[in-house]
């Protein structure tokens, strides 16, 4: 208890902190919000072009694809707006040898890693408008709706987001100055489409080695009534699964760590 | 011709760089070939059986986004202009013999010239990977076009980008526009999505910009969409937008520099 009481006052201070660092650059601080409202703006746009050539995409129509990508954004704005500021910067705290003061605090690197840069502020209302794609993809759609199930994997997507977040960083201790950001990013978009379109080698690896269908398409398919207790029960069963592989992954890494100012 | 060797040099010293961090480029070569590799299951749903949507078949568009994916990575670069205004290194260049916009063109010319040819055979085992479901250009004049209006695309968008760039005479950290910027105009030049399928008023809007000449006119160009006309009057196009740009840029430039004060040197 005395543990979640501590991590929970670091929490509140580090977004207070985050606040004040925010209005004191508030210019900064909405040309990314505004950048990040245009990203939503311009995938809505690309939905509405692709459907307006065929009436569904591997059985998903319109509003289940809305459903998807309001999915999709929920999860990566809550993880953006809770750790992944700080597992992007990596490559600087490993190659600056700032990592070393961050091993001598009491405290869990990755912890640290969450808490120096949590991103609420900006995060928050671009999660909004994904609340309200999502919305807008359920009030069109007719199958039914299971919210406490949805909810269960929405909190598996961002573990399993927050396990390969830890992975994908890890890579820095092994090439330090390999920036895999982009790759991160890209491998994340493909999130955004059923996992249904994929065929083959390509569905098994999105499936189970990087589980972007577990993630984002069976939470969606929570809220458009497909979901199956088989489905669920994986997608449990891949979050504890990656988690425990992101930590196995992150302590090897750590153990490899010479410290860069020596 | 004294002048022209430096650019060379900026240009050899920027190539011996990229060489160095070669792993970078190919890991974002990496994601780029998995938003292709994506492009190619979902227009694969989309055209179902189709044999043509909006004037293409799906070979056709398969090839589309693969070429214009490889042409992204070697035209969008992030121009160092903003951290040197920023921290006053722009200082140590204002004094040299030769021009900050030269420098920075030379450094960036290196950098597409790396993308570009490390780019080749990646696309070249790409292709023959889904060589029965892609679009060979078989026309070996439609690779010079490729490239040559690679070129003026790379000017358009070096050129946009230095006048943004300009901001930060005025605005700390304005490089965040350019991320914004990038956005818009990888939906505007076609990159995300051939222009005849965007939504009516966004297309309208699409191509009134200049920015179709940075992806959609190389990529339809190269797949002979286009007829010499065509292809002649998008070079002028290309030639009189970096014209434009050069001219704003410019009076950006003079204005900025009035206005800096080498703050951090």
């Amino acid at each position: 208890m005395e543990h979640i009481i501590k991590h929970f006052n670091i929490f509140l201070a580090s977004v207070r902190m985050e606040v004040m660092d925010r209005l004191n650059d508030i210019h900064i601080g909405l040309l990314i919000m505004v950048t990040i409202f245009v990203q939503i703006f311009l995938s809505v746009v690309f939905f509405q072009a692709l459907y307006g050539q065929t009436e569904s995409i591997a059985g998903w129509s319109l509003s289940e694809a809305y459903i998807l990508l309001g999915t999709w954004h929920i999860v990566g704005d809550i993880s953006w707006a809770l750790f992944v500021r700080g597992f992007i910067r990596m490559n600087y705290y490993v190659t600056s040898g700032s990592l070393d003061m961050m091993l001598r605090l009491p405290m869990d690197v990755r912890s640290i890693l969450r808490y120096r840069n949590i991103d609420i502020f900006l995060h928050i209302p671009p999660l909004v408008v994904g609340i309200m794609i999502l919305f807008y993809g359920i009030s069109n759609s007719s199958g039914p709706v299971h919210w406490p199930i949805y909810l269960c994997l929405l909190l598996c997507a961002i573990v399993t987001y927050y396990s390969l977040t830890v992975m994908l960083s890890s890579v820095t201790f092994y090439v330090p100055n390999l920036s895999i950001n982009y790759i991160r990013n890209q491998v994340l978009e493909l999130g955004q489409y059923p996992i249904a379109i994929y065929k083959g080698l390509a569905k098994l690896l999105l499936t189970f080695i990087i589980p972007l269908g577990f993630m984002f398409t069976v939470p969606a398919r929570a809220l458009t009534g497909n979901i199956t207790w088989i489905e669920f029960v994986q997608a449990l069963s891949v979050t504890v699964l990656f988690y425990y592989v992101s930590d196995r992954v992150w302590r090897r890494g750590l153990a490899r760590y010479e410290s860069a100012l020596g | 011709m004294h002048h022209l060797q430096a650019y060379l040099a900026v240009f050899r010293v920027q190539w011996q760089t990229e060489i160095e961090w070669r792993l970078n480029v190919l890991t974002q070569f990496a994601g780029t070939l998995l938003g292709i590799v994506s492009m190619y299951y979902l227009w694969t749903e989309v055209f179902s059986g189709r044999a043509a949507l909006m004037g293409y078949t799906q070979p056709e568009i398969i090839t589309y986004f693969a070429v214009a994916g490889y042409l992204a990575m070697g035209t969008f670069f992030y121009l160092p202009v903003f951290a040197d205004i920023r921290d006053g290194e722009l200082s140590a260049y204002l004094v040299r013999p030769m021009s900050y916009l030269g420098y920075v063109w030379s450094q960036t010319m290196a950098r597409s010239v790396f993308a570009f040819l490390l780019g080749l055979p990646i696309m070249a085992g790409l292709f023959i990977l889904l060589r029965d479901n892609v679009f060979i250009v078989s026309n070996p004049l439609n690779y010079a076009v490729f490239f040559v209006t690679a070129f003026g695309a790379l000017n358009i968008l070096f050129m946009f980008n230095m006048i943004i760039a300009c901001l930060e005479f005025k605005y700390l950290y304005s490089d965040m526009v350019v991320w914004m910027s990038e956005m818009v105009v990888f939906l505007a030049a076609g990159h995300m999505i051939p222009l005849v399928f965007l939504p009516g008023p966004f297309r309208v809007v699409a191509e009134l910009l200049p920015f179709k000449y940075v992806g959609m006119f190389p990529v339809n160009a190269f797949m002979g969409r286009l007829n010499w006309a065509e292809i002649a009057t998008g070079l002028t196009m290309q030639l009189l937008w970096v014209g434009v740009f050069y001219v704003l840029f410019r009076l950006a430039w003079r204005w900025g520099i009035k206005r800096y004060e080498a703050f951090g040197k």
